[in-house]
């Protein structure tokens, strides 16, 4: 059996089918580099890391992730385009800084409501624009008519936005039923005097 | 188009243009892609450039890519010779050595073609031939047939699957699949049919009404001289074939083989120095003539497939490196390490292909214009070829190793 092995390989080289030896040379480096260094799945694939904490139903911008500090996708290799994260909103669970933000863990809309006994309602930003960088989930909010607070102990559920620009936006309030019947009832009648401040604010 | 094709040839001579700079730009572009889609920062930054609306920074930043394209496409066409040194199979000995018995196989294989080519004219020529002794193959069918027609007068049982037919037949399926023809399977032929043609009346129909006897000596006659005819040109197809891929001395590549044969050439047919005379036979051929267009344009193209092989197998090279760095994955390795030598290999076989077409027109080119160098060096014009042979090689003398040779001159009286 050697023997016959020893023999092809004489042959090879005594013959000079140094073409053959040279593609089967690179052949074996191709499989090596296939099956064995390169074992792993068939497309690489890296994840931005999160710059702060995003809690549920957080909106992803573009200030909200980063590069990874080791690694080729420190280099930028194999990432998603940024774009594509924009304007998604955390699934399910908070993601902590540092941790990896893939599409798995980001969903298109924001997640609904766990408690039953809560309402959603919407204010349009259109007049507060700048409210949109403050505004996160969980934040708790006033929503006020002229001067009268209608709901005091409001919280943010998500902001949703149409387009890219802040003024396009809605923040989505999470409120108990009598809350969200009575701004329901004021929009209806007068929504251009409604408006939310920060619970914050309101206390100063 | 035009205004920036024009505005190219502005920028960047015309000799580097087709050979380098198109090459280089490929190159750019296919790296660029596969940037684009790998690296996200490149991405965001080519999706920024497209999206400019500013034409004054888009234009500003296409010309200074431009620009430096141009610059690496120059620098890069200064090591066209060394790259084509390379693939014509300058290396070490150890190298040479190592890969020149594929290429002698190949001659040996081509020369054995030819050997078998040659064995069967030589038996074809003795089976047309006409001397007393051996009468030719036309005159045994018609001794045959006459002989039938005398001795079976109204008789013919000859049918379409008679031995006779079945050997026309054979030689006739040869044909249609384009395989050689040689003696033995004609003479076969030609015996059956004979033997047919003794044993039957060819003017008498068969049982079935048919002449078949003379439809099937027919296509035997049609047989041979296609046999003949298509050994023949196998015969000049092979040994050009062999001039255009082998000089005397063979070189380990199909390029360097290709290279060869016009020294080859030269040296055999007139004694000609090639690498020492050509800069000197280039110019005396007339630069607006349309031959030397032609040779400039096959030197072009020559030129642009190497660029092309080159940048390929770089790109290949760049992309393999980068994917065992980056564990790109599996399919993006196989992608880059199958698909990139391939394509080099397929962009080096058309560069060979090329220079069988250059080398064919410098050899053409010795053969027109080399009188003319000859009166450029005031040099008197030989009388026949045996003589014009000593010169070239009294002139090679001369000038390489500065030899004392005696060489009349010849000087044109002023006007």
């Amino acid at each position: 059996m050697l023997g016959s092995w020893f023999l092809v390989v004489r042959e090879l080289i005594t013959n000079r089918s140094q073409q053959i030896i040279i593609f089967a040379a690179y052949a074996l480096f191709v499989v090596y580099m296939y099956e064995i260094y390169l074992d792993g799945p068939n497309q690489r694939t890296e994840t931005y890391i999160a710059t702060r904490q995003l809690k549920r139903n957080h909106m992803i911008r573009i200030d909200d992730f980063g590069l990874p500090k080791a690694g080729v996708a420190s280099w930028g290799w194999f990432l998603p385009n940024p774009d594509s994260l924009e304007g998604l909103y955390v699934a399910k669970k908070d993601i902590e800084v540092g941790n990896g933000i893939d599409l798995s863990s980001l969903q298109k809309l924001p997640g609904p409501l766990n408690d039953p006994n809560r309402r959603l309602a919407s204010i349009p930003l259109e007049k507060q624009p700048e409210l949109v960088g403050f505004l996160d989930s969980d934040v708790q909010v006033e929503v006020v008519h002229e001067s009268t607070v209608l709901a005091a102990n409001a919280r943010v559920h998500a902001i949703l936005c149409t387009k890219k620009d802040a003024a396009s936006c809605y923040v989505l309030l999470d409120l108990s039923k009598e809350d969200e019947m009575t701004i329901t009832q004021k929009r209806i009648l007068d929504s251009k005097k409604l408006y939310v401040r920060l619970a914050t604010t309101a206390q100063h | 188009m035009n205004q920036a094709l024009t505005a190219l040839n502005a920028l960047i001579p015309s000799s580097i243009l087709v050979p380098a700079f198109f090459p280089m730009l490929g190159f750019f572009v296919i790296n660029g892609m596969m940037l684009y889609w790998l690296n996200a920062p490149f991405r965001a930054f080519a999706v920024q450039i497209i999206d400019l609306q500013a034409t004054g920074k888009t234009a500003f930043l296409a010309g200074i890519s431009i620009i430096a394209i141009a610059m690496l496409a120059k620098a890069f066409s200064a090591l066209l010779r060394v790259i084509q040194n390379i693939l014509e199979g300058n290396w070490p000995q150890f190298l040479v050595a190592f890969f020149s018995p594929d290429q002698v196989r190949r001659l040996e294989r081509l020369e054995q073609l030819i050997h078998e080519n040659d064995r069967i004219r030589v038996n074809l020529d003795t089976l047309i031939g006409d001397t007393p002794a051996k009468p030719d193959w036309s005159r045994r069918l018609t001794d045959a047939r006459n002989l039938g027609v005398k001795n079976h007068s109204g008789i013919n049982s000859f049918t379409n699957i008679s031995h006779g037919a079945n050997e026309v037949s054979k030689i006739e399926r040869l044909r249609r699949k384009n395989e050689r023809i040689d003696f033995d399977k004609l003479n076969t032929a030609i015996v059956a049919l004979t033997k047919d043609l003794e044993a039957n009346d060819i003017t008498t129909p068969n049982q079935a009404g048919q002449y078949a006897l003379q439809v099937f000596e027919n296509k035997l006659a049609r047989l041979v001289g296609y046999a003949v005819q298509q050994a023949n040109s196998e015969d000049i197809r092979l040994n050009n074939l062999l001039r255009a891929s082998f000089g005397t001395r063979t070189a380990p590549t199909l390029m360097g083989n290709v290279s060869n044969t016009i020294q080859s050439y030269a040296d055999g047919r007139y004694s000609f120095n090639f690498e020492f005379f050509w800069s000197r036979l280039l110019a005396v051929i007339p630069k607006e003539s349309e031959f030397a267009k032609t040779l400039e344009n096959a030197k072009t193209q020559l030129e642009f497939l190497l660029c092309c092989c080159c940048l390929t197998f770089l790109w290949s090279l760049i992309w393999i490196g980068v994917s065992i760095w980056t564990e790109a994955g599996r399919t993006r390795f196989l992608l880059v390490s199958v698909c990139g030598p391939v394509l080099a290999y397929v962009w080096y076989r058309v560069a060979v292909a090329h220079y069988q077409n250059l080398a064919d027109l410098m050899r053409t080119a010795i053969d027109l214009h080399r009188f003319k160098l000859l009166e450029d060096l005031h040099i008197s014009l030989p009388i026949d070829v045996q003589e014009e042979n000593g010169l070239w090689d009294k002139l090679h003398r001369t000038h390489s190793f500065y030899e004392s040779q005696m060489i009349n001159y010849s000087h044109k009286k002023s006007a």
